[in-house]
């Protein structure tokens, strides 16, 4: 059995288009789709421009302190202000004709006045530019944070002038020595307890597309991985052919080998290419492609799960070149699937575009398909950053696919 | 001699279509046995079902004293296979796929590496040993797909049809191969070919093949002298009982009968003296049987000018296992 995958493994490694398919062309595709897409993400040129963004304003305050910070939003952060009532900006929001809608709240001029602590103001945001959305919050945290110093630095000295109004002894020469520290406790106070925070967040309507925050290397990677990770399974339809064709297969079906541990040889070169491939696309997206100016790939915050995800993957995919060589009995059948089949189960599953920002019949469609659990989870580990809990769903549908390929290839494989 | 091979009826069926239809034969040990049959005579279906590719329809046999369906691995073990195809892998060594074969038969280590350095030196090819197949001539190829059946030290190897698109060099070699083989190693071989030279040069016996069924086996020398003196085949404008039963009286002829005329889509056959008009009307085929062909045909050329019969072609066909086949089933060999 190892012989046989040993073997496969060197016909493998000497067939430079196998080579190139499985690992370089996922990369090139990468890169086009983030340049044509323009989600290149954090280390792309418009979206760290802030003075482009535009920035729809719903002032539900209405009184100075709302005035200034628009104000201050347009002039000194270079935000293009737009100012909507709410369910108009919403509804903007919800069609993306705004990306970015910043809400400031009823008495927003008035808890300021009275030093409250704390004023928030929403940034609804729905982009998948991941850069922008940074851009232009951390725009207008610059602003509030000005404004909050302002606010407390003033009221400081108007402390202090009624201490000074209320005893009539003070020497006027020692105002300034306790002036300046006053300031100094004031500003240090305001950095870390702002009278206006910001919070960013994505209005209820939107559904799942809440709390997307997700940069294009951050899509890009897992979706074409995940593409050219299952395109690998015709590597066992086309080696199993290729026996078939030379007459090598008859020749391992005239030796000792079982004929299950046979097939089970025919299968692991496949398990390990994907992971190969698993492991050189992952480590391009994090160490590669930031050198030509695209975010850095990360790989969430449960390696564990990851790897386990990658295992279930590669399962999967394997089991699937045992239906196809089972299914296809011609070259040019196992270029179709490869060809057809693959690529339209990897568009419905979400490796182009995740179904989640598509719409729900998408996703419910996609469902049928094991690009989607396997997208769903490297989505679930790599962007949103959570962990095994969230991906379960995603393994046990792998699983569910592998042992379905699995039985069907198995009973319906001729080895004659 | 014990038998290394008994093969018991064996019948493989598609469908309704029997391409093995109960053969039985035995191989004794050392012997070089050989399988003579056109095309799609059940040869090399034959072949598969001793080695175990294929499971018989029904029937059985014996390999060195174990039997094929319940004891498979120890058969195996037994048997060498060089298929008709060049089964190797190209992008490969040679010396990386005799490895491979071995490995799968179990060889590891310093055994294997001498298997692998032996059978290189039998078919000569140790220098190129170590360059891809690809870049192989064909009958290198050959000649490396006959080691890599012979790695394992098999008992009992299978040649099926070992010189297809050989050059007569390598085709030579391998002729030598066989014969060293069996000769210095003592090694059973069953040798399946449509070319009945190399039969008659290489096997004691032979099984003669059509239609899934054995139809004759003996020596060839046998098998031979079941002819005396050769077959005539004349192709005649036309041809009743009377002028059939005339050439049968003559005295250098043991027998005259009608053969069916081959099929139209077949290309002729490399043969003497074939005359045949273009446009004649589709002659009927005499197969006639001789003390000695050549009086024979002095003979029948002058019935037919009695008769005023005009013939269209004549082939002569000295006694050997080509016109014993013809002889036995109608059909040339290559048909």
């Amino acid at each position: 059995m190892l012989s046989i995958a040993w073997k496969d493994l060197l016909i493998l490694f000497k067939d430079r288009n196998s080579l190139v398919g499985a690992f370089l062309l996922p990369i090139v595709f990468i890169i086009v789709f983030l340049g044509v897409s323009g989600l290149s993400g954090g280390g792309g040129g418009e979206s760290a421009d802030p003075e482009k963004v535009p920035l729809a304003v719903v002032d539900n305050d209405g009184r100075d302190a709302a005035a200034t910070l628009r104000a201050n939003l347009e002039a000194r952060a270079g935000l293009a202000i737009t100012v909507y009532p709410e369910a108009e900006a919403m509804a903007k929001l919800e069609a993306q004709e705004v990306t970015h809608v910043l809400v400031i709240p009823a008495g927003f001029t008035a808890d300021l006045a009275a030093g409250n602590v704390t004023t928030t103001l929403v940034l609804k945001t729905n982009t998948l530019d991941r850069g922008r959305s940074e851009a232009v919050l951390m725009a207008v945290e610059g602003v509030t944070r000005n404004m909050s110093l302002e606010r407390q630095i003033v009221a400081s000295l108007e402390a202090l002038a009624r201490m000074q109004a209320a005893n009539p002894s003070f020497d006027p020469s020692t105002s300034a020595e306790l002036a300046i520290p006053i300031a100094q406790r004031q500003f240090q106070e305001s950095q870390g307890r702002p009278l206006v925070s910001v919070t960013q967040a994505q209005p209820a309507s939107l559904g799942q597309k809440e709390n997307v925050e997700i940069s294009g290397v951050q899509i890009g990677v897992p979706g074409f991985a995940v593409l050219f990770i299952f395109l690998t399974a015709q590597i066992t339809a086309r080696s199993i052919h290729d026996e078939k064709k030379t007459g090598t297969f008859r020749r391992l079906l005239a030796a000792p080998v079982g004929k299950w541990p046979m097939l089970v040889g025919k299968l692991i070169p496949n398990f390990v290419v994907v992971l190969l491939q698993a492991v050189f696309l992952f480590a391009t997206g994090m160490f590669v492609l930031p050198l030509i100016g695209l975010d850095s790939l990360g790989l969430g915050n449960d390696p564990a799960a990851l790897v386990l995800l990658v295992l279930a993957t590669a399962l999967c995919c394997t089991c699937l070149g045992i239906l196809i060589a089972a299914i296809a009995r011609t070259e040019a059948q196992i270029g179709g699937i490869a060809g057809l089949v693959l690529w339209v189960l990897a568009f419905l599953g979400g490796s182009f575009i995740p179904l989640f920002l598509i719409n729900e019949s998408m996703a419910t469609i996609g469902q049928v398909t094991p690009h989607f659990w396997a997208v769903t989870g490297f989505y679930d580990l790599l962007t949103r950053g959570l962990g095994m809990a969230s991906i379960v769903d995603s393994l046990a549908a792998l699983l569910g696919f592998s042992a379905v390929f699995f039985i069907v290839g198995a009973w319906r494989f001729e080895f004659d | 001699m014990p038998h290394i091979l008994e093969a018991d009826k064996l019948v493989k069926k598609y469908g309704d279509l029997a391409a093995v239809d109960g053969i039985s034969f035995d191989v004794e040990e050392g012997e070089v046995f050989g399988l003579l049959g056109p095309n799609g005579a059940g040869k090399t279906t034959t072949i598969s079902m001793l080695t175990g590719v294929l499971e018989p329809t029904s029937g059985t046999a014996r390999i060195g004293g174990h039997d094929i369906l319940t004891e498979p691995k120890a058969v195996k073990q037994i048997n060498g296979l060089v298929p008709q195809d060049l089964a190797l892998y190209p992008t490969l060594s040679a010396r990386t796929n005799l490895q491979f074969f071995g490995r799968i038969y179990g060889l590891r280590g310093k055994a294997l590496s001498e298997r692998v350095e032996d059978v290189l030196r039998v078919v000569a090819l140790t220098e190129r040993a170590n360059d891809p197949i690809e870049k192989y001539s064909g009958g290198m190829k050959r000649r490396i797909n006959i080691a890599a059946g012979l790695v394992h030290q098999p008992r009992l190897l299978f040649l099926d049809e070992p010189t297809v698109g050989v050059d007569p060099q390598s085709r030579n070699h391998i002729f030598e191969s066989v014969l060293q083989l069996n000769r210095d190693r003592g090694m059973s071989i069953i040798y399946t070919s449509h070319y009945m030279e190399e039969v008659e040069l290489l096997c004691n016996r032979v099984a003669i093949v059509d239609q899934g069924r054995i139809i004759a086996m003996d020596t060839i020398r046998n098998l031979i002298g079941m002819l005396g003196g050769g077959v005539i085949q004349i192709g005649l404008e036309r041809v009743d009982d009377e002028m059939l039963a005339a050439i049968s009286a003559l005295p250098a002829v043991t027998g005259a009968s009608r053969v069916a005329p081959p099929a139209p889509a077949t290309a002729p056959e490399e043969g003497p003296a074939v005359l045949a008009p273009p446009g004649a009307p589709e002659p009927t085929l005499v197969k006639i049987e001789s003390k000695r062909s050549q009086d024979a045909l002095v003979q029948v050329i002058g019935c037919l000018n009695e008769r005023d019969v005009a013939f269209t072609s004549i082939e002569i066909f000295e006694p050997n296992l080509e016109s014993v086949f013809l002889h036995l089933t109608g059909k040339k060999l290559r048909e």
